[in-house]
């Protein structure tokens, strides 16, 4: 494969592999897979561009403006929706997902209301003069910058699961609400503050990503879509998984792409998914239990 | 309706209103359009009411069963020179098989994972429309089918409309009886104790299988009835946004009973496609509707009318009893 292919694959697994660590984290601190994940990322990023563009804001303050658009989105979706739907059907899934599929229909709608049905190119965020030369590959500004977001998100969450006192709580809610609600956990805020990062991690991640594939009102489907297959391929035994798994799945995507043609991208995703789910549905990096 | 003795009522009441809406778009080619589409709308939401509402398992690939309806249709049009009739049973057995392997292959997954495949399969169908040029005509789609015959004569669109609005009454009545036979129980206990329902000795992933199968059958209806309706195709008709709409049909309408189902396609087309009023933010107010359907009425626009006419229905027997 050309060298350039796997500059890309870094770029394309960073992102997903960051839609996945939102996943993750609102899967430890609300037991839920929030599949509207993708959506939030995709109004940021919309948000971001047509802010730059139409309203001719400073790319700063468009970025800044849909990140935290990103986050209310997320924090609405919980107080609004999830919470609710929970304490009416108390344990059973399939009305919290159909709720949480609704809002990713939903976010989008709004995002082609508010900022218009067609294609955005994202902005990006800084340019070389000479960009770097790689072997045949030249890696551009945007690159760099992908990466370094990506990995800084990562360490820091690390950090703030480790050290911080609502990170440790986290885990604690998610794998057992009850039992965290009887132990005195601030069970309600702590869920907030999972959704809350989690919309965080995905507003930056669309308008990091954005100036290399561009962004319109429906590519938060794919997003969760593909974030989703990311984090199961990754696992979630570890903080560090989705980053595993977001480089597999890209890596998987271009390689098939490349070989076969674009559509054998999304059967490759397809065979993929579903290989996955069946056989090794724990992902790669699963949590073991000793005995 | 539940009670004893009225057994004719839901028929009969139906049947007025399916009656009622033939005569009510009869002669307007505009309203026979969308009574059209609104009949396509159905068939799907019908074929996801089975495996999804009353099963549980939301499984996504509606729009590649619409799709197999629909290029069936079109390839028996444009490849050979069989009746038109011939596509419906071919596209309800395709589209069948297909969910049945589809489901056969994910049925140990459940809730997000079995969303998240699913999904992928109907990505991957779109791919595979525009892909294989050869079969399908690729990004362009089949154009210029021929007219179906109907009783010796091409079929006119009033009769097209009237024989589906009629096959759409046939299709929720019998999804109706369904529900309420030892079958539909076993399918709707599935849903929230499928251990239990394993220990009656009733094996569940074969259940899943059937009802997946039957599902998938009546969506392809939609898809041929599309086809007939457009004569022509598009790959992009059959995108997976479709089966968002298709989802949210029978919760807007009402879970309670199919009707919703149909009641959510008249909902879906009017606001999405009818009042000008909502123009381009038509899919904006019908997805917060559900939003708030999910939040606040959980029963769906018919659960509660029923619930209103239950009320009324016993409020003047009760009069009566006072007066004898």
């Amino acid at each position: 494969m050309p060298s350039q292919l796997f500059v890309s694959i870094v770029e394309i697994g960073c992102f997903f592999a960051l839609i996945a660590l939102g996943y993750l984290i609102v899967l430890y601190g609300a037991g839920f897979f929030h599949f509207a994940l993708g959506p939030y990322a995709m109004f940021s990023a919309l948000g971001a561009a047509y802010w730059v563009t139409a309203s001719e804001w400073p790319l700063w303050v468009a970025v800044v403006a849909g990140v935290a658009a990103a986050v209310a989105l997320s924090v609405v979706t919980e107080l609004l929706v999830v919470r609710p739907i929970e304490k009416r059907v108390r344990g059973e899934e399939l009305p919290s997902l159909i709720a949480v599929v609704a809002t990713l229909f939903a976010v989008s709608q709004l995002a082609g209301t508010v900022f218009g049905r067609k294609p955005f190119p994202g902005q990006p965020w800084m340019d070389f003069e000479d960009p770097i030369e790689w072997g045949e590959a030249v890696i551009g500004g945007q690159t760099v910058i992908i990466v370094g977001v990506t990995l800084a998100i990562f360490i820091l969450l690390a950090a703030w699961l480790r050290w911080s006192r609502y990170g440790q709580w986290l885990r604690a809610v998610g794998e057992n609400q009850e039992a965290a609600r009887t132990l005195g956990f601030p069970v309600a805020r702590i869920r907030l503050a999972a959704f809350a990062v989690g919309g965080l991690i995905a507003g930056i991640a669309g308008p990091l990503f954005s100036p290399k594939a561009g962004v319109n009102f429906e590519s938060g489907l794919s997003y969760s879509l593909f974030g989703f297959i990311a984090l199961v391929m990754g696992g979630t035994g570890s903080i560090w998984a989705p980053l595993a798994g977001g480089l597999i799945l890209a890596a998987l995507q271009i390689a098939a792409s490349y070989l076969f043609g674009s559509p054998s991208l999304n059967y490759a995703t397809l065979i993929a998914a579903a290989l996955f789910f069946a056989f090794r549905p724990e992902g790669l990096f699963a949590r073991r239990v000793r005995h | 309706m539940r009670q004893g003795g009225s057994a004719w009522v839901e028929p009969i009441v139906t049947l007025a209103l399916a009656i009622a809406a033939m005569a009510a778009v009869h002669g307007s080619p505009y309203l026979e359009a969308v009574a059209l589409l609104t009949c396509t709308y159905a068939f799907i939401a019908l074929g996801m009411y089975l495996p999804f509402i009353m099963g549980g398992a939301l499984s996504m690939a509606y729009n590649a069963y619409l799709g197999v309806g629909a290029y069936a249709l079109a390839l028996i049009a444009g490849r050979s020179d069989w009746d038109l009739a011939w596509s419906l049973p071919i596209g309800m057995l395709i589209a069948a098989a297909t969910a049945v392997l589809l489901g056969f292959a994910t049925r140990r997954l459940s809730g997000f994972y079995l969303a998240a495949v699913t999904l992928l399969f109907g990505i991957a169908f779109t791919t595979w429309l525009v892909d294989a040029e050869s079969v399908t005509g690729g990004s362009g789609g089949l154009q210029g089918l021929r007219v179906p015959v109907f009783a010796g004569r091409p079929l006119s669109n009033s009769t097209l409309v009237m024989l589906t609005i009629l096959a759409v009454w046939i299709v929720a009545l019998a999804l109706s009886r369904l529900r309420n036979s030892p079958f539909g129980v076993a399918v709707r206990a599935r849903r929230r104790a499928a251990i239990a329902v394993e220990s009656c000795g009733i094996p569940v992933s074969t259940l899943t299988l059937v009802s997946l199968g039957l599902g998938a059958a009546v969506s392809s209806v939609g898809g041929s009835l599309f086809a007939v309706a457009n004569h022509a195709i598009l790959p992009e008709s059959f995108a997976v946004d479709l089966v968002f709409l298709c989802i949210f049909m029978p919760l807007l309408g009402g879970q309670d009973r199919p009707w919703g189902a149909v009641l959510g396609a008249i909902l879906v087309v009017t606001f999405t496609f009818q009042l000008t009023f909502f123009k381009e933010t038509g899919s904006l107010f019908f997805s917060l509707a559900v939003l708030l359907v999910l939040v606040i009425a959980p029963r769906g626009v018919l659960g509660y009318v029923l619930i209103g006419l239950q009320k009324l229905w016993k409020g003047t027997r009760g009069g009566e009893t006072r007066h004898g």
